[in-house]
């Protein structure tokens, strides 16, 4: 329905409610049907009505005013009090679900709480309707990505609907009960504050009161809904429920199962979710409890979030415990670096340490998920052996130095061999978990400073192919192939989709070894346009083309799955041989960049990884430049990338820690971490994202795109990059054209 | 997992039973009393491990079925499993004082199984033979009108002597003595 | 004493009723031939006229049940019987299956046919082996004489009946509960109406499923045999209490056991074929229909036992499955009333809030009052609590414990507070 239309209905409505005794305002429109149903008003209904009299009378003059889609609750004529913020959190999803429905043409449906009309898509349930109409509504089992089980009872409103073709009113919880067109709800009857209030004495009855050394307390719902529903006192005298406390689930969580109220909400996650089925209810009754199988490891790639919706401190980090007090931490809003995904995150610190990774809604990528890689290991960030100065070798040992003497030294050594052997006999190694920024400079540090087209990122060859669906995309597809993976822990939240699809639509999911499986093949020929088909860059370059050309003859979508936080960003930052920014051939960029950066790029034909290893060993190439890229280890032919370095005359390496790579370098330069810097990330489907500082880098140690920027200074070349920002602004007049790399 | 115990018989025990559902998690409660045969009277981990593994579901799923349900047992049974229901139809024809005789009698308290691995002694809730107190269940038979020692004593010596009373609902109540043997 | 025609017992005394042969030769299965010569809707409608409502406690008209299941078979109908039987004070569905298992049978067949199921399922309680074999039993017979399986008695229609056993949870007896446990899963209620499809339109596995007691699936068979015009002039009380009911009458009566009455009959025709309270005690209180009911008072005892008359006259919640528990005066009255918060605590299956943590909070109170700890305001403590229960839990269970404490804090406050001030019953047991 168009805005105007609502706003004319909304004008009857007013015109009617004015012309109602004023005191019977706050029934005005539930009441209109039948005014002999008018509660009798307590006290406190009736200075709530007052407030709602007074709205109403102030909108009748000016223009109607009725809560509608993308409004603030706060112009709701209605007693306002701010959401706690993890429900003003669900209250977001809701309304984006919302639209989304919207948009898709779902059928909308009236719907009255507390007297404000809202208009809300068909299937949508009452406590939604309650939030979209700004109304507050205790709650706990619910959760706007699980199903509805009603356990908490928590929810309970008076709803007067029409069943079994009579209009009846009950307390119901309204979390479960779906909106039917004209239902009337009533959040604040003194029946439906009875029942709150003895609901939250009833879960408070065996709850510990632990709350000072409880790592949820300050973020905790029950907290919350105590301070906004409770009873201001117990009359609970009993022995309270005792379980052993802080029991390990796992590495990274542990649960004491005293504070636990049986919301479900966990084993909800691991059976609708992550799929895993790692949690159940044991026991029963008051004995119940959550549980693994026997006590066995919580082994889950996604046991984390269950800790992130916990309406308690039930589940809870082993990594966060004891770490800091919520309203001591420091939120930055963040991506997630673990790999290729692009999880929306938000980095938490505390007094310089990195205390808690928790996830950040985007509905594209993460919904609100993280994996446990992202979640739990990226605490390498505050490691004690991170490097925090330069290091020289000296006699095959290596010995702090300044910035100034580690730059210099590398300066001096560029211009040595470039004079000597000229620039190819230079080259440099890129990074896949650099940002974008720094790949560019260092290009263009290669390009345009030394004049040499050796650089290269990838640890194994594998061709530039962009997905041809979004993420989001995949739990669309009835029919899903994976070739090669451990899908939860390769790409997990991919894999969070696709199990989506399995578990929402019945898509057939379809696990081979290889491409060549018969399964595949029948799979996509059955599946036709309905199917994707998703392999990791591990295959060999013959079988990913396998796989395209197989997707190309029955129809089915193909999806290369890249392994790290930029293995996009690095090729279309320019840190190809043969590829300049913006994933450009030389015929077809050479004329922009040579443009923008105002030099003339080199001529001779880059080599790759392999080759430049090759030229190390064969003496062509005299100087390594490695960023962020550990090749000793990861290279496919680690073997040769190891004599290589030991071949090359001089090798610099800048690097958090000292890796196999690092260790054979002449001189190694600390860099800082992904929580230590800003900069933009590409994701698997060719998203760009900003990932921001929220540490200050350790001990001595800089972004890799400050310490660039820094060596072109000294190469003669002004840089005046005074952020990842200055860097990317540049970046972007560079590449013709940011294109987006994710299909439709 | 250590050594299945299911073998081809029990395995197609199974099989039959998931055979009358649509899907092979219906079939878990019933696959569940055969592991219980099968392993001795309870459900121990691997048995929970082994069912799940075999019908297909979550293992965590399968413990949080077993433990909702009592008379799977949880911890291993003695060879008689005597329940006797304490609910109010029994309660005022004296089960409690019932439960208290066989407790000093067996040396065990409910919910305990006797050294010598005899006797389980546990209390029940109502067993439905309400209009025959006191009820009591040995492995599935129950043995009803019971509100002497004296019976008390003559049941557990007969157990004890390796014999299972006859089915002895009181006669009135049931047209006819009946046998019934195993019909699965 | 009113006439009380026997529907469901009619053969009950006869030896070997229990199996085939015998059940065959008086009049067995012809029933289920009539059925299977009259359309579906034509035996609803028999039901409809029969006034026949659950036997299971709720009271729930059952041919509202049957025809709210598509009229077509594009998808399989379940029918699930209710053999839970773990209400305390009754015990009238073991009978059947014990006694009668072929009138179940017979029954299940006409319910069958009239929702167009193909397939039944009766969920017996963990505790009745024997019950289970004797159903089992005639199952297989049944089998064996061609009144199950394929195309029965050459209708073209398929019959199976399987019987699916419980493992101790009186939660499983709920409706709901009961196809959870069916599909597998924890004894757990799931979502009803409003916030979920009727299961006559998806219930188990989705699809249309009828679930009903014993005892009613057992009434279809004397209602098509004689007709539900006939059946429905069976009764005494209510025009909405017709036919005949089982009551298994249990405590301080002379004869205990169960008996088939006409609904509506005056409560005390129920003691009378009971034998009357114990020789030499009078009536203190009573529980007319299973546990959750709640006591009733002593007096009257002559208003019409029946859905409408129990709850009028007596202040408990109704006639429920009919599980009538008798005390005399000797009956201590807290611990009896402890002892089913106790059951209840102990079968609550945890889901919800109200009923495992308000039950559990109310045998805590209760385990105080008889270790003589309890305070005068616990009993209206209790009694706030059981509001606060009251109509917010899931499902019916968290409502069971509320009468029995209810009624008995207000019928004998006296002794609660004998307990409270001296520690000891008024009572001497
Ligand atoms: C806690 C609880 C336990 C129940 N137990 C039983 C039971 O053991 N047997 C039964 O037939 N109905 C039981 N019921 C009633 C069922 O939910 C349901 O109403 C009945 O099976 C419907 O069958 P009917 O319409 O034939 O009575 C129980 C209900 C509740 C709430
Ligand atoms: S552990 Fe937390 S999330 Fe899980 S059921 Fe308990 S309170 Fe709910
Ligand atoms: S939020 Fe509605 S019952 Fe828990």
């Amino acid at each position: 329905m168009a805005r105007k239309d609502k706003n004319q209905d909304a004008q009857q409505q007013q015109q009617q409610a004015a012309a109602q005794d004023k005191t019977e305002l706050r029934g005005a429109q539930t009441n209109v049907q039948d005014p002999a149903k008018a509660p009798q008003a307590s006290e406190e209904q009736q200075a709530a009505q007052q407030k709602i009299a007074e709205g109403s009378a102030s909108a009748t003059q000016g223009q109607a005013k009725q809560v509608t889609k993308g409004e603030s609750a706060s112009d709701a004529p209605r007693a306002e009090r701010d959401r706690a913020p993890l429900e003003k959190q669900d209250a977001k999803t809701v309304e984006s679900q919302h639209e989304a429905a919207e948009a898709a043409g779902a059928k909308m449906l009236k719907v009255t709480v507390d007297g404000v009309e809202v208009e809300v898509p068909e299937g949508t349930l009452a406590i939604e309707a309650c939030f979209r109409a700004g109304a507050d509504v205790p709650y706990f089992c619910y959760h706007p990505r699980l199903t509805s089980v009603g356990a908490c009872r928590m929810c309970l409103v008076n709803i007067e609907l029409d069943m079994f073709g009579s209009r009846a009113s009950r307390i119901l919880t309204c979390c479960t009960v779906p909106v039917t067109d004209g239902m009337a709800i009533k959040t604040a009857t003194p029946e439906v504050k009875k029942a709150q209030n003895g609901m939250l004495e009833f879960l408070l009855a065996n709850h510990p009161l632990d709350c000072p050394i409880c790592d949820r307390g300050g973020e905790c719902p029950l907290q919350n809904m105590t301070i906004a529903y409770g009873p201001p006192t117990s009359r609970y005298l009993e022995e309270k429920r005792h379980f052993p406390k802080a029991m390990p689930l796992s590495d990274y969580v542990v649960l004491d199962r005293e504070r636990c109220i049986q919301c479900m909400r966990c084993t909800r996650f691991c059976e609708e979710i992550s799929g895993d089925g790692q949690l159940a209810i044991i026991n029963r009754g008051s004995s119940a409890e959550i549980g693994t199988f026997f006590g066995h490891d919580f082994s889950s790639n996604f046991s984390g979030n269950t800790i992130e919706i916990c309406p308690v401190g039930a589940l809870t980090s082993r990594t966060y415990r004891f770490a800091g007090r919520p309203w001591e931490i420091k939120n930055t809003d963040s991506v997630c670096a673990a790999c290729g995904n692009g999880c929306n995150i938000a980095v938490q610190t505390r007094l310089g340490d990195l205390v808690r990774i928790n996830g950040r809604t985007n509905e594209a990528i993460n919904e609100e998920w993280t994996c446990d890689r992202g979640k739990f290991g990226q605490y390498y960030v505050n490691d004690a052996n991170r490097l925090t100065t330069p290091l020289i070798k000296v006699d095959g040992e290596f010995r702090p130095a300044s910035w100034d003497e580690a730059l210099r030294l590398i300066a001096d050594r560029i211009t040595g061999f470039k004079a000597e052997s000229g620039p190819d006999s230079i080259a440099a190694i890129g990074s896949t978990v650099c940002t974008v920024e720094e790949n560019y400079l260092l290009g263009k540090l290669m390009r345009g400073l030394i004049g040499t087209n050796n650089i290269d990122h990838q640890m194994r060859p594998y061709p530039f192919v962009p997905m041809q669906t979004s993420i989001a995309q995949i739990e669309t597809f009835q029919t899903i192939v994976s070739v090669g993976m451990r899908l939860d822990i390769d790409q997990p939240i991919v894999y969070l989709r696709v199990y989506k699809a399995v578990r929402k639509n019945n898509a057939n999911w379809v696990r081979a070894e290889s491409v060549a499986d018969a399964a595949v093949a029948e799979a996509l020929t059955k599946g036709g346009a309905g199917a994707v088909l998703l392999v990791p860059h591990t295959l060999e370059p013959a079988e990913i083309e396998r796989a395209q050309a197989l997707c190309e003859a029955t129809g089915a979508k193909f999806n290369l799955l890249l392994p790290d936080c930029n293995s996009w960003g690095a090729p279309r930052a320019g840190a190809s041989p043969d590829l300049l920014p913006g994933m450009k051939t030389f015929d077809e960029g050479r004329a922009q960049v040579e443009k923008a950066w105002g030099v003339s790029l080199p001529t001779a034909p880059g080599r790759a990884m392999g080759n430049i290893f090759g030229a190390c060993v064969g003496g062509a190439v005299r100087m390594l430049y490695i960023m962020g890229a550990n090749p000793a280890a990861d290279y496919v032919n680690a073997d040769l990338a190891k004599r290589a370095l030991e071949a090359a005359e001089f090798v610099v390496v800048q690097e958090l820690f000292l890796t196999e790579t690092a260790k054979a370098a002449d001189v190694v330069l600390p860099a800082a971490s992904f929580a230590e810097r800003d900069g933009t990330l590409v994701n698997i489907e060719g998203r760009e994202q900003k990932i921001r500082q929220a540490l200050n880098p350790r001990g001595d140690s800089r972004p890799d795109w400050r310490i660039l920027a820094d060596l072109m200074g000294r190469l003669g070349a002004p840089a005046p990059y005074f952020s990842a920002r200055d860097v990317y602004r540049e970046y972007s007049r560079t590449i013709p054209k940011a294109e987006a790399l994710v299909a439709a | 997992m250590t050594v299945s115990r299911f073998d081809d018989a029990t395995k197609a025990r199974i099989d039959e039973l998931v055979a009358r559902y649509p899907n092979r998690k219906a079939a878990l409660l019933p696959a569940l009393w055969v592991a219980q045969e099968v392993y001795g009277g309870w459900l121990p981990e691997e048995a929970q491990a082994e069912v799940a593994d075999y019908l297909g579901l979550p293992r965590a799923e399968v413990e949080g079925v077993a433990t909702f349900y009592t008379m799977y047992n949880k911890k291993p049974v003695g060879k008689h499993h005597i329940e006797i229901c304490h609910n109010v139809s029994c309660q005022v024809f004296g089960a409690d004082d019932l439960i208290h005789y066989c407790e000093k009698k067996l040396g065990i308290s409910a919910g305990e199984t006797t050294p010598d691995g005899m006797f389980t002694l546990n209390r029940a809730e109502c067993l439905g033979a309400c209009c025959n107190p006191v009820a009591i269940q040995v492995g599935g038979k129950y043995y009803e009108d019971i509100k002497t020692e004296a019976q008390i004593d003559a049941l557990i010596d007969k157990l004890r002597a390796g014999e299972r009373p006859a089915f002895d609902t009181p006669q009135g109540k049931l047209p006819e003595a009946r046998t019934f043997g195993r019909n699965r | 004493m009113q006439e009380h025609p026997q529907l469901l017992y009619k053969h009950r005394q006869v030896p070997g009723i229990h199996t085939l042969d015998v059940w065959v030769k008086h009049d067995g299965y012809s029933r289920f031939k009539k059925a299977l010569g009259m359309t579906p809707e034509d035996v609803i409608t028999e039901v409809r006229t029969s006034g026949l409502r659950g036997r299971g406690g709720a009271g729930f008209p059952t041919h509202i049940k049957w025809s709210a299941v598509p009229k077509n078979r594009d998808v399989e109908h379940y029918l699930v019987i209710n053999a839970d039987e773990g209400e305390p004070g009754t015990a009238k569905d073991r009978d059947i299956l014990n006694g009668i298992p072929h009138l179940l049978i017979e029954g299940c067949l006409i319910a069958m046919h009239a929702i167009r199921a193909s397939k039944c399922y009766i969920y017996i309680r963990g505790e009745y082996v024997e019950p289970w074999q004797s159903v089992q039993r005639a199952i297989n017979e049944a089998y064996k004489a061609g009144y199950l399986g394929k195309n029965v008695l050459g209708s073209g229609l398929d019959f199976d009946i399987y019987t699916h056993l419980g493992a101790g949870a009186y939660e499983c007896g709920e409706e709901s509960a009961l196809m959870s446990s069916l599909m597998g899963e924890r004894g757990m209620p799931r979502l009803k109406a409003p916030s979920a499809p009727l299961p006559m339109v998806s219930g188990v596995w989705q699809r249309p499923t009828v679930v009903n007691n014993v005892e009613t699936i057992a009434a279809a068979v004397p209602i098509i045999e004689i007709g539900g015009a006939e059946y429905a002039k069976v009764g005494y009380g209510s025009p909405r209490s017709r036919g005949t009911k089982l009551y298994s009458i249990s405590g301080h009566v002379n004869k205990p056991g169960v008996y088939e009455l006409a609904l509506g009959c005056p409560f005390s025709d129920l003691l009378e074929v009971a034998g009357g309270v114990r020789d030499g005690h009078k009536l203190k209180t009573y529980i007319p229909g299973g546990s959750s009911m709640g006591f009733a008072p002593p007096t009257p005892l002559d208003y019409p036992f029946d859905y409408e008359g129990v709850p009028a006259a007596t202040g408990t919640l109704g006639l429920g499955s009919g599980g009538l528990i008798v005390f005399d005066e000797t009956t201590p009255i807290v611990p009896v009333t402890k002892r089913l918060v106790d059951f209840y605590h102990h079968e609550s299956c945890g889901k919800c809030t109200p009923c495992r943590e308000g039950i559990d909070w109310l045998a805590k109170i209760y385990q105080r009052l008889v270790d003589g700890a309890g305070r005068e305001q616990d009993l209206d403590l209790a009694l706030d609590i059981c509001d606060n229960i009251w109509g917010k839990s899931f499902c019916a269970l968290g409502d069971s414990v509320v009468f029995p404490v209810r009624t008995s804090i207000n019928l004998f406050r006296d002794e609660y507070m004998s307990y409270i001030k001296t520690g000891r019953d008024l009572v001497a047991v």
